[in-house]
């Protein structure tokens, strides 16, 4: 068998085991539900690629275009939640295993498993792609298809992008600190740091193609096209959006320009294939972490818990038989089962906080600036990054069974839908006071009652989206991307996204009362969805 | 204490059936559910442990409807699962503990309860140290422990003696037999042996259905005057099963020694054997078997 025999069955049979789950048909018709929300109508109340008030028309070359550069940051983003299980799936299925142990080379897996990724990604995209030529006839402004110009910025500025993100998936993977939820928060932020110092520093209509959107080599031709439409727009000056950018007041009304798309150049294409090949060139250096599926390159983190803990001792040693004694049993009163909250809450919050000594430092840090520090640095950014610190923890809320492959156990013990559940969101609320507490103590000694009854709401709020997420998703890291969005919204003080009481806008009140009813849906959520998850 | 099962069926997605019509009484006592890979064992394990819901018929335990009030079930029921997982970073006392709370037993009760299994499952030593360094039978062993934590009156085990090397194998089946006492006690497994040693009562279940249900000594004299043992050359051999079911062959200085279930003396020189649990199971469940409710 070739190498790149080995290397097409290796992605092939991945990619058919993600694409016929239920949860990527959902995924593809989210796809489609995206590409309808690219393409607003005009006027309507948000806006998505524009240049300050102006927008090509909906022909083939702006819907494309524009697509494809919205592609490129969305698909991107959330495509990285979508795929960056390729390889964990691989242990938690112990396929891995098998695997391992076939002359396959750690550089056969980890490129395969990165192309498996991008050709998931790139199915994303094909729906994309299909519901934008959809989208240009149903809005009606240029009925006239053009295949190139529709689809060429989807292969040519979409493509090199998901590459990139298929790869840092994997690299992800195979990287033991960047494998879990602290992998997907790092990701969210510097993803988004990359796409936008690579993207917008080039907003000055100079001809450069090396950003890895793509920006640089569709954004001096519409600028171009809206001043020869537009007298009175100042080229040197553009002000770009991309994004959803949803306008306060009334609608946007933007006024139309033609733009007959890109004209491609040898150089631009070879700026693309370089971003290919250097998202190739990640997956591929991923072979260099990976641990090929050995246990044993684990010892090193279980020789330092050794020394923190002598007593205890690491690898699966079984211990000597003890002599062949009779062991009695006590008989326990027929009266154990009754329900005990208060131990099923202790138990639940040691579960959630075993073995992170280091995470207390958080708390401690905001308990000693609570004393010093002026309440108005208190409520920004103290109090929202407060909120951020225990997002690891949280986010194992609800997914928790499913990911140990405990539920076997815990739906057959008596009442698990009132026991064990509001048990674990209770203390998921514990920790949002945990981490927040003496901010909150502040807040109400200053008389903030407003922002005081928000952080309280905000305190349920988060653990409730963690386990309605958690339980519906059975993973974790749905919740860490959904949640550092909006935490980031948060702290660039969106008013309607302060779930906190950070910001001090006099929307405390309405926030407060909006989130509380998302809280109870949530929880409610929640609770449906377990139940169903116990009668199936 | 009676745990009654009538007409169940489980029809999985796509109509592929995992059980189909399967009726059973059972009280105390330690019923053996063997049967073939596939033949609807832990679908009928998870169903009377109230993880999966039957798609017709009914279970009732004491009286109750399990599915109405699967709570009436699980007040009083141990269960070990065939695949199940731990918290990697819990030791095992901790994970016991977890689960004792979520059984709702009392605190100080607990203690002591998870002192003694720990001590029953041969874990003492290791109480403290991170599930996630456990090996495959010790896990196997605090999955034993973790089912017995309620002091359950129906103990469901589901091939609970995988991944246990023989000592221990040996300690869970006394174990078991010690637990019968007042309590039901169902051990699905496809080891004879295991079933041999424990059960006061075997129900063969295949394809779904269930095939026999009587006590190992009903079962034994079932098999009475089918079983025979002869010498053939070793050549013979494979032609020989294609006609006979097999149940064991030894190598010999003059051939083979065959051991096979049929109704017929097979051959000239085939003397009567006395029949094992194994004869019983082959002659019931293997493919082409009578299939006789005994």
């Amino acid at each position: 068998m070739t190498a790149l025999h080995r290397l097409h069955h290796l992605a092939r049979a991945d990619f058919l085991e993600r694409v016929r789950r239920y949860a990527f048909l959902v995924t593809m018709i989210a796809c489609v539900c995206l590409a309808y929300a690219f393409v607003p109508p005009n006027p309507s109340k948000y806006a998505t690629l524009k240049i300050e008030s102006y927008r090509g028309v909906y022909n083939s070359a702006w819907i494309g275009t524009s697509l494809a550069l919205l592609c490129g940051t969305f698909v991107s983003m959330i495509g990285f939640f979508v795929v960056k299980n390729a390889v964990d799936r691989d242990r938690q299925t112990r396929v891995g295993q098998i695997i391992a142990a076939t002359p396959t080379s750690k550089l056969q897996y980890t490129v395969g498993k990165t192309l498996s990724n991008f050709a998931v990604l790139a199915a994303m995209t094909l729906a994309v792609a299909v519901a934008a030529g959809a989208m240009q006839i149903l809005r009606a402004e240029d009925r006239a298809i053009d295949v190139i110009q529709l689809f060429a910025p989807f292969i040519l500025l979409t493509m090199p992008v998901l590459m990139m993100t298929a790869a840092i998936a994997v690299l992800f993977e195979t990287i033991p600190g960047l494998r879990g939820g602290f992998g997907n928060v790092l990701f969210v932020f510097g993803w988004s740091g990359l796409l936008s110092t690579g993207a917008f520093a080039r907003m000055d209509a100079t001809t450069v193609h090396n950003d890895i959107l793509g920006v640089g080599i569709a954004w001096p031709g519409m600028v171009e096209a809206a001043a020869r439409a537009f007298p009175t727009f100042d080229p040197a000056h553009p002000a770009m959006s991309m994004g959803i950018n949803v306008k306060g007041d009334g609608m946007w009304v933007l006024e139309t320009f033609r733009w007959d798309g890109i004209r491609w150049t040898g150089g631009m294409l070879g700026w693309r294939a370089l971003w290919l090949v250097a998202g190739l060139a990640i997956g591929a250096a991923a072979a260099i972490p990976f641990d090929r599926f050995d246990p044993a390159r684990a010892v090193g983190r279980v020789r330092r818990r050794r020394r923190r803990d002598p007593g205890s001792a690491a690898v699966a040693v079984a211990p000597a038989p003890a002599p062949a004694g009779h062991v009695h049993l006590t008989p326990l009163a027929r009266a154990q089962g009754a329900a005990r909250p208060g131990a099923m809450i202790v138990a639940e919050w040691k579960l959630m906080t075993r073995g992170l000594r280091w995470w207390y430092a958080g708390p401690i840090a905001v308990a000693v600036m609570s004393i010093f520090m002026p309440l108005e640095n208190l409520r920004h950014p103290v109090l929202p990054l407060a909120f951020l610190w225990p997002v690891l923890l949280w986010s194992r809320l609800g997914s928790r069974e499913r990911r140990h492959d405990t539920e076997p156990i815990f739906f057959s013990s008596p009442h698990p839908l009132a026991r064990q559940l509001p048990a674990a969101w209770i203390a998921g609320i514990g920790l949002s006071i945990l981490a927040t507490a003496p901010i909150a103590l502040r807040l109400a000694l200053a008389g903030e009652a407003g922002a005081l009854m928000l952080w309280a709401v905000g305190a349920a709020f988060v653990p409730s989206l963690a386990l309605a997420l958690g339980i519906w998703t059975g993973s974790s890291k749905f919740f860490e991307a959904l949640y550092t969005f909006l935490w980031y919204a948060a702290i660039q003080k969106v008013p309607a996204f302060d779930f906190t009481g950070a910001l001090d806008a006099g929307v405390e009140g309405d926030n407060a009362a909006t989130f509380a009813a998302i809280t109870v849906v949530l929880f409610a959520l929640a609770l449906f969805g377990r139940r169903t998850r116990l009668r199936t | 204490m009676n745990l009654s099962i009538q007409g169940v069926g489980k029809t999985y997605r796509g109509g592929v059936r995992g059980l189909d019509d399967f009726s059973l009484e059972i009280t105390t006592g330690v019923l053996g559910l063997l049967g073939p890979n596939g033949a609807g064992k832990s679908t009928l394990m998870r169903i009377l442990a109230t993880i999966t819901r039957a798609t017709n018929g009914r279970v009732t335990w004491n009286g109750a409807d399990v599915a109405k009030s699967p709570d009436a079930v699980r007040n009083v029921l141990g269960y070990l699962p065939q695949d199940f997982g731990v918290y990697p970073n819990l030791s095992a006392q901790e994970f016991l503990a977890y689960v004792a709370a979520a059984k709702g037993v009392g605190a100080r009760a607990a203690a002591r309860r998870i002192d003694e299994l720990l001590q029953l499952v041969n874990l003492s030593d290791a109480r403290k140290r991170p599930l996630g360094g456990f090996s495959g039978g010790m896990r196997q062993r605090v999955g034993i422990a973790q089912a017995l934590l309620n002091d359950p009156q129906l103990l469901i085990v589901d091939e609970p003696t995988a991944g246990l090397d023989p000592e221990e194998r040996v300690r869970f089946r006394n174990l078991l037999s010690e637990l019968s006492g007042e309590r039901i006690v169902i051990l699905s497994t496809h080891i004879v042996s295991d079933v041999e040693a424990t059960a006061t009562r075997i129900a063969l279940i295949a394809r779904g259905k269930l095939v026999a249900s009587a006590a190992p000594e009903e079962l034994l004299r079932s098999v009475e005057g089918k079983v025979w043992e002869w010498v053939v050359p070793s050549a013979e051999l494979p032609a020989l099963k294609q006609l006979h079911r097999i149940s064991g062959t030894l190598r010999r200085s003059d051939g083979v020694r065959v051991r096979a279930v049929a109704a017929e003396r097979p051959a000239p020189a085939a003397q009567p054997a006395t029949p094992t649990l194994e004869d019983a199971y082959l002659l019931h469940v293997a493919p082409g078997a009578d299939g006789a409710v005994v």
